[in-house]
């Protein structure tokens, strides 16, 4: 029930002023068929007065989950994994293609836009936060957080 | 014939062979350069390619200049990548419909995927993941050797990095290029588009381009 309610809480973005992080505009893109690994995006919001660190992540439809860093070097795309994102205090990291994003790693069944992904985000301070992450294709236009890319120009 | 009247139609021979070779190597017209792009870069000179085998997605083995006949764009990544690949592809998915809604013929164009990944990329993993985004997109790979000549001549660069030692060896990521570059009907680099993309500012560049430059022949 806990992990439920607070699942609700991040879908629809309500902020839970007790909860020390808030995440929202959690999302998976679709792969395409050929593909083992998922990406998922989403925004972390630390609401308390010290830096919290994301460290392990769970979900029990992937064989692993991970973090990673698409770093850009003059064009080159590179892409690195994260043990430890530290989120400052009363700061926000936001997920997004071309930067960080969670690695969702082998289905264990196929992941089709519409779906839901549920998550356990692990902080090292012992705070575990499940969240939901809707599956969405990466061209959907309605009115969401997925083409951020296009308009950073 | 003597060696006197022989001299003026070996003349217009050489004449003749000289200005096809003009036109081969011939810089883009001064209007393509002239052009004001939103979001690519034209090479003052266009850049053959070497003709190496390229491995398409329905199996077969192709010759690079097979392609030639149409503008492509080719985007160099591989299928196992979760993030800037589906990316780009779904921005070149963007790209051609918007030039496909400017009344820009299909046949015309063609969008690429180069897989710098031929280890896992099979043919059927690439025919999957090009169509995946659009029904239309072509995809290729080549072996090692032909894959690195190709790409070199394109100044795509990619890297395989294995990911820790405690997984298996199929685990890996490769670091790789993001510009989308611009081949032109005569399948030789043209121009590139550098990252972060903008479908529609690319889809505007290639509409002036095929403008002026509407009619070249592979």
């Amino acid at each position: 029930m806990r992990s439920w309610l607070l699942g609700l809480c991040c879908i629809s973005t309500v902020a839970f002023a007790e909860l020390p992080v808030e995440v929202r505009d959690a999302w998976v893109r679709e792969a395409p068929p050929s593909a083992s690994v998922n990406a998922g995006y989403l925004v972390l919001h630390n609401n308390s007065d010290q830096v919290q660190h994301l460290q392990h992540i769970q979900s029990k439809q992937f064989r692993a989950v991970e973090m990673h860093e698409t770093i850009m070097e003059a064009d080159v795309a590179k892409m690195r994994e994260v043990h430890d994102l530290a989120i400052p205090a009363g700061g926000e990291v936001e997920f997004q293609s071309g930067g960080y994003h969670l690695m969702l790693m082998e289905p264990l069944n196929a992941i089709k836009a519409g779906a839901q992904v549920s998550v356990i985000l692990h902080f090292a301070s012992g705070l575990e936060i499940p969240i939901v992450m809707l599956v969405k294709k990466a061209d959907d236009q309605t009115g969401d957080q997925s083409n951020e890319h296009h308009h950073h120009h | 014939m003597n060696a006197k009247s022989i001299f003026p139609v070996l003349l217009l021979v050489l004449l003749i062979a000289g200005s096809a070779v003009y036109w081969v190597e011939a810089p883009m017209a001064p209007s393509v350069q002239a052009l004001q792009l939103k979001a690519g870069t034209l090479l003052s000179q266009p850049r053959t390619l070497p003709d190496v085998i390229l491995k398409a997605s329905d199996g077969s083995d192709k010759f690079s200049h097979d392609y030639a006949g149409k503008w492509t764009l080719l985007f160099a990544g591989y299928t196992h990548c979760p993030d800037v690949c589906p990316t780009t592809m779904s921005d070149l998915n963007r790209v051609s419909q918007l030039l496909l809604q400017q009344g820009i013929d299909p046949q015309k164009f063609r969008i690429l995927f180069l897989s710098i990944d031929p280890e896992r990329d099979t043919a059927e993993k690439l025919r999957d993941f090009a169509r995946y985004f659009n029904p239309a997109f072509e995809a290729v790979t080549a072996k090692p050797s032909d894959l690195e000549v190709f790409t070199k001549a394109l100044g795509v660069v990619y890297l395989k990095i294995p990911a820790d030692k405690a997984s298996p060896a199929d685990k890996y990521v490769m670091d790789h290029s993001t510009a989308v570059l611009l081949l032109d009907p005569a399948f030789r680099f043209a121009g590139l588009f550098s990252a972060p993309h903008d479908p529609q500012a690319i889809a505007d560049d290639l509409v002036k381009i095929l403008a002026v430059y509407p009619d070249v022949k592979g």
